[in-house]
């Protein structure tokens, strides 16, 4: 293709127009164009994009990951005040009369599957969240 | 064109609604382009530019404009394609020099060449097939006229290789195109 390869033409059309292609042979000439095809080709987008109302989207997704956050925040806090006030029930009945510890103990005791289960079925529905929340792309979080 | 400076100065300070939905709209297409080139199933790309951009909201206030906003967010993009194809392996992961030389085509049926009439598109579905890095690179030189410099900056790759990828895809791409208007004549 007389003076012009392929890495010539590349860095030539990057350089500047494609309109003064002089010296180049048929074969070369003909490189030329279909290189300058090709170089317009490739700044024509790919059909298809995102959707009308992406940015809405994210902007409800921000909103609703931020409250979840907080919510997460929330019911921690709230478990850890009904474990301190467990505590504190038992320490005050404790100080109070030495026959109302037992007392606290048996109903602790008569209750303890309930409050046990109540504290797993919690931290699970913590976990269940964070786990949906962190799942695969592409499962569902695209409809909004 | 908004001043960057200013658009993630409202985001950052907080209390301006419409701030970042209008940088997500100007951001939008280049974080398309980015992972398109990347993830193919549209649902599954339109989540990652979700994730992207809510990483970017997060990344705002660490943002020191040592780079263009563009290239800090096409960044991401990049790594967050990156990580779901790592993660989920939906097509191999190619991070060092594929041998180009040795790569080639599914061969096209008469009927896809009569179909695929138009140069673009032909050229569009042509890329769709290269390995992973020459898309990228393609798509981030010609389309969103990225320098060699950004797009080291964007993907990792030193700027020789960016540039070497760049050189060699369009030349398998020109055979092809060659290929293809030889038919059309």
């Amino acid at each position: 293709m007389g003076q012009w390869d392929d890495d010539q033409i590349q860095r030539w059309l990057e350089a500047g127009p494609a309109d003064a292609a002089t010296g180049a042979d048929a074969d070369g000439q003909r490189a030329i164009e279909t290189y300058a095809l090709l170089f317009q080709a490739l700044k024509q987008g790919p059909t298809g994009g995102l959707p009308y109302g992406f940015s809405r989207r994210v902007v409800t997704r921000l909103r609703r990951e931020r409250q979840r956050r907080a919510d997460r925040w929330f019911y921690s806090l709230l478990s850890l005040g009904v474990v301190v006030g467990l505590l504190l029930c038992i320490g005050v009945a404790t100080g109070l009369s030495g026959e109302g510890a037992p007392a606290v103990l048996a109903t602790l005791n008569t209750y303890k599957w309930l409050i046990t289960f109540s504290v797993l079925g919690f931290a699970l529905f913590q976990w269940g969240e964070r786990t949906l929340q962190d799942k695969p792309v592409g499962v569902s979080s695209s409809v909004v | 064109m908004v001043d960057e400076r200013e658009l993630v100065n409202r985001i950052t300070r907080g209390g301006d609604e419409r701030a970042f939905p209008q940088l997500v709209q100007q951001y939008e297409r280049l974080v398309y382009h980015v992972v398109h080139r990347l993830v193919s199933q549209p649902a599954d790309a339109e989540d990652i530019c979700q994730e992207v951009f809510l990483k970017v909201h997060k990344g705002l206030r660490g943002f020191d404009f040592a780079a263009k906003l563009s290239t800090w967010i096409a960044r991401i993009a990049y790594r967050t394609a990156i990580d779901y194809l790592r993660k989920y392996r939906q097509q191999p992961v190619v991070d060092g020099l594929t041998d180009l030389d040795q790569f080639y085509f599914t061969q096209e049926t008469p009927e896809q060449i009569t179909a695929e009439r138009d140069v673009s598109a032909y050229v569009n579905q042509l890329m769709t097939q290269l390995p992973q890095p020459y898309r990228t690179i393609l798509s981030l030189y010609h389309l969103d006229e990225f320098s060699y410099a950004e797009i080291e900056q964007i993907t990792g790759l030193p700027a020789g290789t960016v540039k070497s990828y760049l050189f060699r895809a369009r030349k398998l791409l020109k055979e092809k195109l060659d290929d293809y208007l030889k038919q059309d004549r």
